[in-house]
């Protein structure tokens, strides 16, 4: 027995440290993520020619297309809240060569722009408008900057923001210099715009203020900011100081504006830019039933933008559209406003198998009657209602062909509908609304294991910004997170998404993103039906795209806390593929999904 | 086999040993953390809010911070919210657009602070100026009408936006538009 004792003292101390050591952690739910051993062989499972990569996983050895972005935090010394934008292959030159940060990314420096409006005493008398100072007079501005892509100005530039790219205006009111000297040529204390920002490509236009507009043209200009060594003013050349000679010749400007029948007192005339619909010339105010007057519009070298000529009525007016034509004829234009048919009263109900669905409704005229010239395109008049707690509705409208777009109220599953109204009578219409479609699918890796509690979400697609859809007529956004298999049931409208499948950050594993429509064309008509299943997506390992961000100047910093997206070229868009957020060392890494994966028939686990 | 009271005694005083050995190794409990609120990280929020939009973003990324990663809270969107139901908001939504619950492991976290992600605000009328608030909480009294604006205790935290189409801000509640005063050049740098 005094073995058993021995056996017993011996045996003390392990049971000791058995019976205490940590207490592992059980998950209840296991994520499938995206892990490895290097020269394990772990790899083979998510694919072929897969480098193990810790610890970010498995990913492929290959290269990606994409658009970088960096919005710079609010909390960064340098150029806070300021979005960069990389094209695709511009990474690469602004990274640093050597020394403690080779290899990060160094964001360029902002460019201030920094201007003025000023009009010359003979300019001043020429227009007629005194400015209450014998003497050049500054004008006060306000300033709007608009984006432009490609920021090297090849190509046509186009409005950045159309193209899904998260770039905004940049607007700038006159700043106030109290007890300055603004440091612009000029003399008034309230006329100078200032901008700060990255290098890229941009149109100018500077409207005058305090009902100056009305003689004083906006000044227009478009070119590309790039960076220089210290900051300061980039390469656009912005016109300050307006003589008579900058106006465009009198003769290309004379406009008559008029109307068959009607009194135009209150309403205006002007030039505007077709693709961005900003104001380009002074702006006329009519009265009678025709007025003659010059628009004018400032000269400027290499910009010659596609104009339309407007005629607008008194804001706040009701059935009366605006008449925006193409300005085809620059010399003694003749600008007609035509007589319209009697407005009539647009009355009626939504409902959908016989119950009412309160509404709002949108109406875009596709052409408008006239007495004389029958239907017009160029006359756009755009109205929109909320029904009842029936689903009636009662508004007045210009008699034309109009684009309806119904936007069901509430929590339902009624889908936002588009309709057309032939009105040229008083007769009530009657508008039926959908049912949304139920989609229903599922998200896989390439071992056939669901993504577990992935988020799924159907985004207007980015083509529908480019192609001028009104943002009233986009299928409503929908989200969901998908159960552990990966399986998920969304609603739809009906129209173009971007199907975005967004595993959960833990894992490992990119974004999958593709296009969808839920309604597609059939002998001419539009077939949604109630139920539609989408093919399983594949999530496959990904291209590990990592970053060091910093500021630059001759000490860079880290920047913390910046956002990183990636955007792909797709469809002559850029749809968000990616997104990190940089640590304290200013490294993130972006996960983006390989286009090319080849892989057997994939299946939706049940 | 039989023990003698002596290989009895040895293990009971063994067992004795063991238990009393993990009661006195593990260690003693620790004091129960105070019930902070979800804060925003305000200056880190996509797109920025120090000033107008004049795009309807795809997305809305906002910064959380949790002094206790593992909670989940509550978010709620609204676009012009009103107190009071106006005649047109028949559903009695007072502008609620969007809400939601934020769990630990579903959204990218880093240093306490976890990026929400709202991605499906439908995009309000473009004819004219909207406020457009963010809301966490951890938990909201009532369920999503003009109580849902209300965090419970202990509080929670808003971010807003001022969306002009167009960049026009006429109709636009009063904003600061930005601009600002000559700063002195400095060189770069982040804090």
């Amino acid at each position: 027995m005094k073995r058993a004792g021995l056996l017993v003292a011996a045996a003390l101390p392990l049971a000791i440290v058995w019976s205490c050591g940590p207490i592992a952690d059980v998950p209840v739910a296991e994520v499938a993520k995206n892990t490895c051993r290097v020269d394990s062989g772990d790899c083979a499972k998510f694919g072929q020619n897969l480098v193990c990569d810790p610890p970010l996983g498995c990913t492929v050895d290959g290269t990606a297309t994409y658009l970088l972005a960096v919005t710079v935090p609010g909390s960064s010394r340098f150029a806070s809240n300021t979005t960069f934008l990389f094209p695709p292959g511009t990474q690469t030159e602004n990274t640093i060569r050597t020394g403690e940060f080779a290899g990060a990314l160094r964001l360029p420096q902002l460019q201030e722009i920094n201007g003025s409006v000023v009009v010359q005493k003979a300019l001043i008398a020429q227009l007629g408008r005194p400015l209450g100072v014998d003497g050049d007079v500054t004008l006060p501005v306000r300033a709007v900057l608009r984006p432009l892509y490609p920021f090297d100005g090849s190509g046509t530039p186009v409005d950045a923001r159309t193209l899904g790219l998260p770039l905004d205006l940049v607007v700038s009111e006159p700043v106030l210099y109290e007890g300055q000297v603004p440091p612009g040529p000029g003399n008034s204390a309230q006329s100078q715009y200032r901008f700060l920002v990255p290098p890229m490509r941009f149109e100018l236009v500077a409207t005058p203020q305090g009902g100056l507009a009305t003689t004083y043209p906006p000044v227009v200009q478009s070119g590309a900011v790039v960076e220089t060594d210290v900051r300061g003013t980039g390469s656009v050349r912005f016109p300050t100081v307006l003589g008579p000679a900058d106006l465009s010749p009198n003769g290309d400007r004379m406009a008559t504006f008029a109307a068959e029948s009607r009194d135009l007192a209150g309403w205006s005339g002007y030039l505007q830019i077709s693709s961005t619909k900003a104001v380009y010339s002074s702006v006329v105010a009519l009265s009678g039933k025709s007025t003659t007057a010059v628009l004018h519009t400032i000269k400027v070298e290499g910009y010659s933008p596609l104009l339309e000529v407007v005629i607008a009525p008194p804001p706040g007016s009701i059935a009366l559209p605006v008449l925006e034509a193409p300005f085809l004829s620059p010399a003694n234009l003749k600008q007609t406003y035509p007589e319209l048919e009697t407005p009539l009263p647009a009355t009626g109900v939504v409902s959908s198998s016989g119950f009412a669905v309160p509404s709002r409704i949108d109406f875009i005229s596709r052409d408008i009657a006239t007495a004389a010239l029958g239907d017009v395109t160029y006359l756009h008049y755009r109205a929109s209602v909320t029904t009842d707690d029936y689903g009636r509705f009662a508004t007045v409208l210009p008699q034309g062909h109009y684009r309806v777009i119904i936007s069901p109220q509430g929590e339902n599953s009624f889908a936002r509908t588009e309709a057309e109204l032939n009105l040229d009578n008083a007769n009530p219409v009657s508008f039926t609304v959908r049912d949304r479609t139920r989609v229903q699918g599922c998200a896989v890796l390439p071992d056939g294991r669901g993504v577990d509690g992935a988020a799924v979400r159907l985004v207007p697609a980015a083509t529908l910004r480019r192609d001028g859809e009104p943002e009233v007529a986009w299928p409503r956004p929908s989200y969901v997170r998908a159960n552990r298999l990966g399986v998920f049931v969304l609603e739809a409208d009906p129209g173009d998404y971007d199907l975005v499948v967004e595993p959960k950050p833990e894992s490992g594993f990119p974004w999958v993103v593709q296009r969808f429509r839920a309604c597609g064309g059939i002998d001419g008509g539009v077939v949604c039906p109630r139920s539609l299943d989408v093919p399983p997506i594949l999530v496959p390992a990904p291209i590990a795209a990592t970053f060091r961000v910093v500021s630059p100047g001759s000490t860079p910093r880290p920047v913390e806390q910046a956002y990183l997206r990636a955007y792909a070229p797709t469809d002559g868009v850029f749809v968000e593929i990616a997104s990190a957020r940089t640590d304290a060392r200013g490294a993130a890494a972006l996960l983006l999904a390989p286009r090319d994966q080849k892989v057997g028939p994939l299946t939706c686990a049940r | 086999m039989k023990l003698d009271r002596r290989g009895s005694l040895g293990l009971v005083v063994a067992f004795g040993c063991i238990v009393s050995a993990c009661i006195l190794s593990s260690p003693s409990d620790l004091p129960q953390l105070p019930d902070y609120p979800p804060s925003i990280v305000k200056n880190a929020v996509v797109p920025p809010a120090d000033r107008p939009i004049a795009t309807f973003p795809g997305r809305f990324v906002v910064p959380v911070r949790l002094l206790d990663p593992t909670v989940s809270f509550e978010y709620r969107a609204y676009v012009d919210y009103t107190s009071v139901a106006l005649p047109t908001d028949r559903d009695q939504t007072h502008g609620l657009v969007a809400f939601g619950l934020s769990r630990p492991g579903e959204s990218p976290e880093h240093d306490g602070v976890r990026d929400l992600t709202i991605s499906q605000l439908p995009a309000p009328d473009p004819t004219r100026c909207h406020t457009i608030e963010i809301l966490v909480a951890k938990r909201f009294v009532g369920r999503g009408n003009s109580d849902g604006h209300t965090p419970e205790a202990p509080g929670g935290d808003s971010v807003s936006w001022v969306y002009s189409p167009g960049g026009d801000l006429r109709g636009c509640p009063a904003f600061d538009a930005g601009t600002f005063e000559p700063s002195p050049l400095t060189d770069g740098g982040a804090e």
